[in-house]
């Protein structure tokens, strides 16, 4: 059976897959030589449906390669196809598309998380290479590797360049990858990382080998207290404790830290996030791609006929909230406010990486909800789950999501940070985790 | 017309590429939708990257206008939707602009600048089966998109129409003498002008393109709206548009209905450090503006100040013009009287501007050389120039070809004696003391050998004959 | 930030901005959902900001600028366009 057939079974049971490559083209050798590689379905590859998970981009052909899919095809990789995810990746349970819906593979009543959720599946249960291409704006990576039980590495925030990613929130978007291992997870996101021309943003520094994994020895581990405690399950606690004891025991140096603003990075994350969206989403209105109606009325008149059909609720309350927060009158309140807290968030990480290599806490408060679970919850309640993951997000930082075990028998994720550019301190770290 | 204006002034900057793509700005002859890319097309997962040429242009701007470049800038993304916009919102300055203050002198009148920015141009809107307002529908062109501008905004400090269009025509040569904009191309500046009379509101007259319009519009609207305020009904503050084929402004939207733009840093760009030393790099390779120049043409070749504030007025290509003329042809003061007199008044006959015509500093020397042999007549010349304009033709050659040249006196006495002969009325009056009739024998002299005698030498050599006689 | 009422006219005025059309039951359920979101912002008066800048990169980029050069991009731009006339492409009227 070929490896897209084998695909296609394991769509038909899981439904991670948004549109699948018609055949896997692999050019010449390279360091992904033998490996497959799913794309998330915001990254754009030239010819291959990108929906983004939105109806408002169903049908729309990008005409050229995000700089990642053009770096992992020079490496040897074959592009398997575009795996489903939260429009525009807005969730955290990948339920929010008109698309696809992933199930979880510990338990198919339960959700992959998200918003990538079906990179996070599909790495669970493919029997054959592959890694998956997938980003993380507040922690749509970490979120889903935890609660399938893969490896999830978010790098530092302009490390990989975004020419080609669908955005979400231009100044927190991050390409990252998933796989079974961290050595894999490295090794993809080797490849995808270093400057570009066509991104204004992304960071001059050399990429290191981040596939050299070994011990780093007397690495300092902090443990951030606000990380910990209520609103996190205690067998979750138990179980990132348990691997940081085992980092330890294998010569680790772990300290409690504090990061006072952790409580103000949800506020100030989804502020930001949905001030940048907003204006982002403006773009699909109807002309030059994607959906396109009858000419019909004025301006405003089509482009909100076609805005109100292709937009579901989720990216509509985002996009109004946005605009709310960047208006004459609440700017200054909001969008400015939340910048300023967002240096504060950033300070407190500098301050603890002062003392410590890498940070450890639970990547997520609780295992994978059930999706009759989540049907009870308000949108609040779906933004405070990432209450976990979106302070590193905001500060840019790199982080990992390692499994470290189960509870209520669903994976559990230890999720390490790092200053920025430490990949390589991290993946180490990771690494070690993993051995444990 | 008297009133209170100010201006927002958009140029489009010459460079090669746009503002955020590696597009070609060279668009003008181009088939629609085919000068574009996924930048300026707004296509999902494309991102901006900035044009360092166009950070130049616009603090050499900056520069001429006195205005001060802040040390750090920022772009931003100004939110609207409309059909000309490739992504709804466009990447313009609002925070930190390229530049605050500065002023341009207008006939000795101070008027502030209160900023200089950058943002990109929108798309081009064709408007089938009607104007802006009743058109039924709309064909985009996106070549334009992404096209760099530069904005400066003037203080309220326009006092009149007129002083509107001296202050634009002063803005466009500063800004042709810069490199940083093509006048010749109707749609490089555009203008949104802010008009207030006595006792009336605010009212924007957007989007008005090239300054002859401006004025047009200006007009138009102050006579509007003291038609208005004399019947005692209330200017409304609004948005206009100018129609500049009916000459008439029309009501775009009302104020109240004006959009919250709702302004965000543009994430996809960094700030952008403008280091003093880049600044005074450029600030001491700064061409020469035109009131220097019409300063320097006056001390170097001594001409009038009259006549070198019209030839720099006329624009950068005249003023090159007249120098390159000057090294041609040593008699500078000649080379300005004939170009201010004749060769401008012959370019303005045929509707001409220099840049259209065949006309060479190499030929229109020429001109003046013919003269000083003896060629030719001064009055010859100035007939002659015409043709010489309309057609680019060597005038040397123009004289070979019709015989034009002067007469030898030999040649001329033959004629003189002739006439004299055909009209011996003329000379007995003469004698008996009416001095009219020389000046009728001179005359008819003249029209017989056309232009080929310079009047001086006929009335010398007539007069000789009724000596004689 | 004071206490933000989020009312129905409020709502609608966001929709409008952001050319989308709410039915009633929508404009209800986000009315509901934008007062508890925003309420939950709020939290933000907490944190003392005097004196700290915005942080418009998580990360310091600088200066990232692009030589003048320019280089066409070989695509069809039109491939994309449902209606297009003579190269243009069809739009909305603007009144």
């Amino acid at each position: 059976m070929s490896i897209l057939d084998r695909v296609r079974v394991l769509d038909e049971e899981y439904h991670f897959i948004n549109t699948l490559a018609e055949r896997i083209d692999v050019e010449p050798d390279g360091k992904l030589k033998g490996y497959t590689v799913s794309v998330k379905d915001n990254i754009c590859v030239k010819g291959m449906q990108s929906t983004a998970g939105s109806k408002i981009l169903e049908g729309y052909i990008p005409p050229f390669d995000a700089t990642v899919i053009s770096k992992c095809r020079a490496e040897g990789a074959g592009i398997l196809g575009k795996t489903t995810q939260d429009e525009f990746g807005f969730g955290t349970f990948n339920i929010n598309t008109p698309y696809q819906r992933p199930l979880n593979p510990h338990d198919p009543e339960r959700s992959t998380g998200g918003s990538s959720g079906g990179a996070a599946c599909l790495t669970a249960v493919a029997d054959f290479p592959h890694i998956a291409l997938s980003e993380s704006t507040g922690g749509s990576i970490s979120c889903p590797a935890s609660w399938c039980g893969v490896v999830g590495v978010t790098p530092t925030y302009g490390r990989v360049s975004r020419w080609g990613l669908i955005d979400y929130a231009n100044s927190l978007d991050k390409i990252g990858v998933m796989a079974k291992t961290v050595g894999e997870a490295a090794l993809l996101l080797e490849v995808i990382s270093g400057p570009d021309r066509y991104d204004s943003t992304v960071l001059d520094a050399p990429v290191p080998k981040y596939t050299e994994l070994d011990q780093i020895k007397g690495l300092r581990v902090g443990v951030p207290k606000e990380y910990f405690g209520e609103g996190v399950d205690s067998e979750v606690e138990e179980l990132v404790w348990a691997a940081i004891k085992g980092l330890e025991s294998k010569g680790a140096k772990v300290s409690e830290v504090s990061l006072p603003h952790t409580k103000y990075s949800l506020s100030s994350y989804y502020i930001i996030a949905m001030a940048e969206a907003s204006t982002n989403l403006a773009k699909f209105s109807g002309l030059r791609y994607g959906l396109q109606e009858t000419i019909e009325g004025d301006f405003n008149q089509y482009f909100s006929r076609v805005r109100t059909l292709g937009l579901g609720a989720e990216a509509k309350r985002r996009v109004m909230l946005g605009t709310f927060t960047r208006m004459a009158g609440y700017r200054d309140a909001y969008y400015l406010k939340a910048l300023k807290v967002r240096t504060r968030v950033i300070e407190d990480f500098k301050r603890a990486f002062k003392d410590v290599d890498v940070l450890a806490a639970p990547a997520m408060p609780v295992v994978a909800p059930r999706f009759d679970e989540i049907e009870q919850l308000e949108p609040i309640h779906h933004y405070m789950m990432d209450v976990l993951t979106v302070a590193p997000n905001l500060a840019g930082i790199p982080m990992v999501s390692v499994p470290c075990g189960s509870a209520h028998g669903m994976p559990v994720g230890l999720h390490l940070m790092a200053d920025h550019l430490e990949e390589h301190k991290l993946l180490k770290a990771a690494w070690e985790a993993e051995q444990l | 017309m008297k009133a209170t204006i100010g201006l927002e002034i958009h140029v489009q900057l010459d460079t090669r590429s746009k503002l955020f793509c590696r597009c070609s700005t060279d668009i003008d002859d181009a088939e629609p939708n085919s000068v574009v890319c996924p930048i300026c097309l707004g296509y999902p997962g494309s991102k901006p990257m900035l044009n360092q040429r166009a950070i130049e242009h616009g603090i050499r701007v900056a520069q001429a206008l006195e205005s001060k470049v802040m040390p750090v800038i920022r772009f931003s993304r100004k939110n609207y939707f409309y059909p000309d916009m490739s992504k709804n919102f466009q990447i313009t300055q609002y925070e930190v602009p390229l530049a605050e203050g500065g002023y341009l002198l207008v006939t000795g009148h101070r008027i502030g600048i209160t900023r200089v920015h950058l943002e990109e141009d929108p798309a081009k809107l064709v408007h089938v089966g009607g104007g802006i307002t009743s058109a039924r529908e709309t064909l985009i062109d996106y070549n334009r998109a992404g096209v760099p501008l530069v904005e400066i905004v003037t203080e309220p400090d326009i006092r009149s129409t007129e002083e509107a269009r001296d202050f634009l025509k002063k803005l466009s040569l500063i800004l042709e003498h810069l490199g940083a904009y093509d006048p010749h191309n109707e749609g490089s500046l555009r203008v949104d002008a802010n008009v207030s009379i006595e006792g009336g509101n605010r009212v924007e007259v957007k989007n008005i393109t090239g300054f002859r319009n401006v004025e047009k519009a200006l007009n138009y609207e102050v006579v509007r709206q003291t038609s208005a305020v004399n019947m005692g009904m209330p200017v409304v503050r609004e948005t206009r548009h100018f129609d500049a084929e009916t000459g008439v402004t029309s009501t775009l939207r009302l104020k109240e209905q004006e959009e919250d733009y709702g302004y965000i840093a543009e994430p996809d760009l960094t700030q952008i450090h403008i280091a003093s030393e880049w600044v005074e790099a450029l600030r001491a390779s700064m061409p020469e503006l035109p009131d220097q120049r019409i300063q320097r043409l006056v001390d170097e070749y001594g001409i009038t100040r009259f006549q070198s504030d019209i030839i720099v007025n006329t624009g950068l290509r005249m003023s090159q013009f007249y120098e390159e003329s000057c090294r041609l042809y040593s008699d500078a003061k000649n080379v300005a009287n004939w170009l201010v007199t004749y060769l401008l008044k012959s370019l303005n006959f045929e509707s001409m501007i220099l840049e259209e015509s065949n006309v060479r500093p190499e030929t229109f020397t020429e001109l003046l050389v013919l003269i000083d042999e003896g060629t030719i007549s001064e009055r010859l010349a100035k007939e002659l120039i015409k043709y010489y304009v309309k057609t680019g033709k060597s005038p040397r050659k123009i004289v070979e070809e019709n015989n034009l040249d002067l007469l030898p006196v030999d040649d001329l006495r033959v004629v003189v004696s002739e006439v004299v002969d055909e009209n011996q009325k003329a000379v007995e009056d003469y004698r008996s003391g009416k001095a009219k009739a020389a000046e009728y024998l001179i005359g008819q002299v003249l029209r017989r050998v056309r232009a080929r005698a310079s009047a001086g030498v006929v009335r010398e050599l007539v007069l000789e004959a009724l000596k004689e006689n | 930030m004071a206490r933000i009422a989020v009312s129905r006219d409020l709502v609608l005025t966001l929709a409008k901005a952001a050319r989308l059309v709410l039915s009633d039951e929508e404009t209800e359920r986000y009315t509901q959902q934008l007062n508890v979101i925003l309420d939950a912002f709020r939290e933000l008066d907490e944190v003392s900001t005097e004196g700290v800048e915005p942080s418009y990169h998580p990360i310091e980029i600088e200066d990232k600028l692009r030589e003048d050069m320019p280089e066409a991009w070989i695509w069809d731009p039109l491939a994309n366009v449902e209606d297009t006339e003579d190269k243009y492409i069809r739009g909305p009227k603007i009144k």
